[in-house]
């Protein structure tokens, strides 16, 4: 087929043509520089009256609580009461660890004494003295201390011998240290 | 013309743009930030109005937040409690020593920083010696043993326990808005016992003497 139409006129299709397309373009980038920052001053201003409504609610909440000072004071008061229980009241059963030593002692064997130096230890140790006339009885209520889960070990400090107007007495003293 | 005319609104965009999408973004973060305190404020708001339907409830768990741990060191108080708690077991005759210090110890005061260290002592035989030690974890007034002892001599005991009694001077911090705060509070503090009724001048004594040198 033959193309009647006059070169002029085929050139200024094309140059129409490219012109039409430059400002297409020239378009969507003015829009997009032009639309962009109005789409985000729209939503700065939606932004801003958000955070003013809040702020405002805050505010009205915080005069409600201010109202009820009083009560929120206590509440605070007793929230950290309550949070620092267990750094400030005993964890410790110390009745638990002298019935333990208790529930060990040969029935022929008497304490004189029992103490705790240091209550704050990790593993609390009790100095135990005491006195038998049966030396074994000794030996025997250091090995059942041991034998206590609870207890991590029992040492002898000193046993020694005296004698009254009954017989000899054997005398000692056990450092006894728990696990926990 | 039109490289030009792109060239103004591209640098007039490119100038705009990145100082709002910033500002945009800040905003974003201040909008997270709010609402997590309006959250905060509303559940403290809440938890407040719970509170004040029951107001007997809230005293009655301060008084005792308030005996657990007072701001002062309170010896008085402790010295009635103690007193109490040997009663309770009748160890009437057992010594007890409490320092009467303020909150700020001076330097050989026996109370430093927020501890007071108390001390009972007398002829308490083994048995006793449990029991006051089983109370002494049960006294309202928190306390953490330090020391103890107990000896016997022919047939007369010795016994000394020595323990801190907290305190914690400063204000408490903000209330977080814990709404389980009382029921976990009346769990904590069900198990104490004050061992001694506070005095009160209101209610208790009669006052006003002519001669107060007179017997």
């Amino acid at each position: 087929m033959l193309n009647l139409i006059p070169p002029e006129i085929k050139q200024r299709h094309k140059t129409r043509s490219k012109l039409y397309s430059i400002t297409v373009i020239y378009i969507v980038i003015a829009a997009l520089f032009i639309l962009g920052p109005i789409a985000l001053a729209t939503y700065q201003f939606v932004q801003n009256s958000q955070i003013t409504d809040k702020l405002s609610e805050i505010d009205s909440i915080n005069a409600q609580i201010g109202q009820s000072k009083d009560v929120s004071d206590k509440l605070a008061f007793i929230e950290s009461r309550v949070s620092g229980a267990t750094s400030y009241q005993e964890q410790r059963s110390w009745d638990g660890y002298l019935k333990t030593i208790a529930s060990s002692t040969p029935t022929t064997v008497q304490l004189t004494s029992i103490t705790l130096d240091d209550g704050k230890i990790a593993a609390p140790m009790f100095k135990v003295a005491g006195k038998s006339s049966n030396r074994r009885s000794i030996v025997l209520f250091k090995d059942k201390l041991t034998t206590n889960e609870l207890i991590s070990a029992a040492v002898f400090e000193n046993l020694s011998e005296s004698s009254n107007e009954s017989g000899k007495v054997f005398l000692f003293s056990l450092a006894i240290t728990f696990k926990k | 013309m039109t490289v030009i005319l792109l060239a103004v609104v591209g640098y007039s965009g490119l100038s705009l743009i990145p100082p709002m999408y910033q500002a945009y973004q800040q905003n974003k973060q201040v909008i997270i930030d709010t609402d997590t305190e309006l959250t905060k404020q509303k559940k403290l708001l809440a938890a407040v109005t719970a509170v004040k339907s029951n107001p007997d409830q809230l005293d009655t768990l301060y008084d005792k937040a308030r005996l657990s741990l007072p701001e002062t060191a309170d010896s008085d108080i402790l010295m009635l409690q103690l007193d109490g708690l040997l009663k309770s077991i009748a160890l009437s005759d057992a010594t007890i020593d409490v320092p009467l210090v303020s909150a700020k110890a001076e330097p050989g005061e026996t109370a430093t920083g927020n501890n007071l260290e108390a001390k009972i002592s007398g002829d308490i035989d083994f048995g006793q010696a449990i029991t006051l030690l089983r109370r002494l974890k049960t006294l309202s007034r928190w306390n953490t043993i330090k020391s103890f002892s107990i000896s016997i001599s022919g047939d007369k005991f010795s016994t000394n326990v020595s323990f801190i009694g907290s305190f914690k001077p400063g204000a408490a911090k903000e209330f977080s808005g814990n709404q389980n705060l009382l029921s976990q509070a009346e769990d904590i503090f069900r198990d104490f016992d004050s061992y001694a009724k506070l005095p009160d001048p209101a209610t208790e004594g009669d006052y006003g003497k002519d001669n107060p040198f007179s017997p």
